[in-house]
């Protein structure tokens, strides 16, 4: 739904599983949001979000012989610099998923797909907003270089 | 993941379908003595052999890479190679060095990950990559730009470096073109010269320095560094094709464990991985490698299971080595795949995953549907060897504190990279004191 109208300025990404190329992903990039699927006990199509400084440090913990976990890849970017100052995450609780047969999304979670990507455009226009005030020259603060 | 925000909540993120489990170990003490050891790790596999049964032996490469999240080539090479040998189908020379490249990708970032995530935080006292960056920054940056090298020679082949999908029967959907593959020769060119960092920086860990009686197994190549061909090899005198695996190991029921443990026959466990293939095949690896490995100080071969973090990180410069080879000598196959008719059959094939040997075995009817398939990965075949390996621990450990000893479980376990979901701390460690 994103890459088909993006908001303005922004690069949508879909990854698939990144681990690793995630910490690339993040770099030179002013601010990110990152979506993913949850599962947290929450019921279906819950949306959760928060910023790249909430997470807990013990996330960092939390990574597979297969590769590096989303919260323990935003952490090493932080480290590493890599990471852009404004960061935030948005989780889209799913629903355990159905064995019987390859269920997709439940009505829920696909309602709350919507909601989520209204408020990535949301996010990103208060987002924009607020550099805009950054840069304006009467009020003293410095251009954005 | 998990928030600081004010109203306590944890957040899982969990993107793989299959369950993965955990390595639990449970040690039996009577008087300090060892009287029972068990070690249990989940092994996926098991279920795959079951629900390939009656698919189209087509489809098999592409549900076969499904069963691991970090070496879904080696998957669909062992899978290939052992339908190739069922319908008698010879591949081109190009797809065969094309498939020896798909498999550096693998090897590279697969070991990348390995000594940077998960080994050199055990060897360095952190207690993740997030804080061995605070420790050594360039040292993670480093294994971050060869990790995305060997994805990047995945994704060329495969379409995308996580499952990849191209690898088919008889070859590759499509072949890549000259320019494609040597677009990727600057970006390894530049991370070689990181991987000799790489060797040099794990061959000063602190590695605890111990001998073990060990037979190490592996394919061997007269020609070559083994990756998808060979005949099994051990330091013990094996000498068979890899259609003869039965004929060499035999697998029994563990009554503790849902998996299979693998011995060799009329002996014991046996070791599967980079110390093993790097102990059995030295000279293939070329001198540039060779010299490389020799200034680590470190005897080649050796029988300290602490040194697999330096075969995997002189692996990885073979690997960087062998993909520039085929780069520079890369022709075009004049068809991606050779056609095929399918009939009933056996076919069965081992290829070098980055763990060690991976078997795979499948059978088919008039159809060309799977009547039985055997997958015996890596991990699975090591496990009895990890379990000889905690045993000689157990002296040690009799002394130390719980988290002592599950610390010193774990980098014994983690030696053989073992392919289990693992945070930093894995092991379920239950210690009966009588």
């Amino acid at each position: 739904m994103l890459a088909e109208a993006p908001p303005p300025n922004c690069e949508v990404i879909a990854a698939d599983r990144p681990g690793t190329a995630l910490v690339d992903l993040l770099e030179g990039a002013t601010a990110a949001i990152l979506i993913d699927a949850v599962r947290s006990g929450a019921p279906a199509g819950t949306i959760h979000e928060f910023t790249f400084d909430e997470l807990d440090s013990g996330a960092a913990h939390l990574f597979s012989s297969h590769d590096l976990g989303v919260a323990a890849a935003i952490q090493l970017a932080q480290k590493l610099g890599r990471a852009p100052s404004v960061g935030r995450v948005i989780g889209i609780e799913i629903a355990p998923g159905s064995t019987a047969r390859l269920s997709g999304l439940s009505p829920r979670t696909r309602q709350a797909v919507r909601r989520a990507v209204e408020r990535v455009r949301s996010s990103v226009a208060e987002f924009e907003d607020q550099e805009r005030e950054r840069a304006q020259p009467n009020r003293g603060s410095e251009p954005i270089a | 993941m998990t928030s600081r925000r004010a109203k306590s909540r944890t957040i899982q993120v969990n993107y793989l379908t299959r369950v993965e489990g955990e390595a639990a170990v449970r040690i039996r003490l009577h008087d300090g003595e060892l009287v029972d050891l068990r070690l249990q790790i989940f092994e996926p596999p098991r279920f795959f052999e079951s629900f390939l049964r009656g698919r189209d032996g087509r489809e098999a490469p592409d549900l076969t890479a499904r069963i691991c999240g970090i070496c879904p080539v080696a998957y669909q090479m062992s899978t290939v190679h052992a339908f190739e040998r069922l319908y008698g189908i010879t591949i081109d020379p190009a797809v065969r060095e094309l498939r020896r490249f798909y498999l550096c990708g693998e090897w590279i970032e697969s070991h990348a990950l390995h000594i940077h995530m998960l080994a050199a935080p055990d060897f360095l006292g952190c207690d993740s990559i997030v804080t061995l960056a605070d420790k050594n920054r360039q040292a993670v940056e480093r294994g971050l730009r060869i990790k995305k090298a060997g994805n990047a020679i995945v994704a060329a082949l495969g379409g995308r470096s996580v499952h990849p999908v191209g690898a088919c029967i008889g070859g590759f959907t499509r072949a890549p073109r000259r320019e494609q593959l040597a677009d990727l020769r600057e970006q390894l060119l530049r991370v070689r010269d990181d991987a000799v960092e790489c060797v040099q920086w794990v061959s000063h860990f602190d590695l605890p320095a111990v001998t073990r009686d060990i037979e190490f197994v592996s394919l061997r190549n007269r020609d070559e560094y083994p990756m998808n061909e060979g005949r099994i090899g051990s330091s013990k005198g094996i000498d068979a094709e890899p259609g003869n695996f039965d004929d060499c190991f035999e697998e029994h029921q563990a009554p503790y464990s849902n998996a299979l443990h693998c011995k060799v026959k009329g002996r014991g466990p046996y070791f599967l991985g980079p110390l093993a293939r790097v102990n059995l095949n030295f000279a293939r690896m070329g001198p540039d490698v060779t010299s490389v490995a020799r200034e680590t100080g470190i005897p080649w071969p050796n029988s300290n299971p602490y040194t697999s973090i330096v075969a995997r990180a002189l692996e990885v410069l073979y690997a960087i080595d062998e993909a520039l080879r085929v780069i520079d000598a890369y022709q075009p196959p004049a068809a991606p795949a050779a056609s095929f008719e399918v009939r009933s059959g056996v076919g069965r094939a081992i290829t070098e995953a980055p763990r060690g040997s991976l078997y795979h075995a499948f059978e088919t009817d008039q159809r060309g549907l799977i009547r039985s398939a055997r997958i015996v990965p890596p991990t699975a075949q090591n496990q009895a060897q990890i379990e000889a390996d905690l045993r000689e621990l157990v002296p040690g450990l009799v002394q130390r504190s719980q988290a002592e000893a599950t610390h010193l479980c774990e980098m014994a376990i983690r030696n053989y990279d073992p392919c289990i979901s693992c945070s930093t701390h894995f092991l379920k460690l239950e210690i009966e004191r009588h």
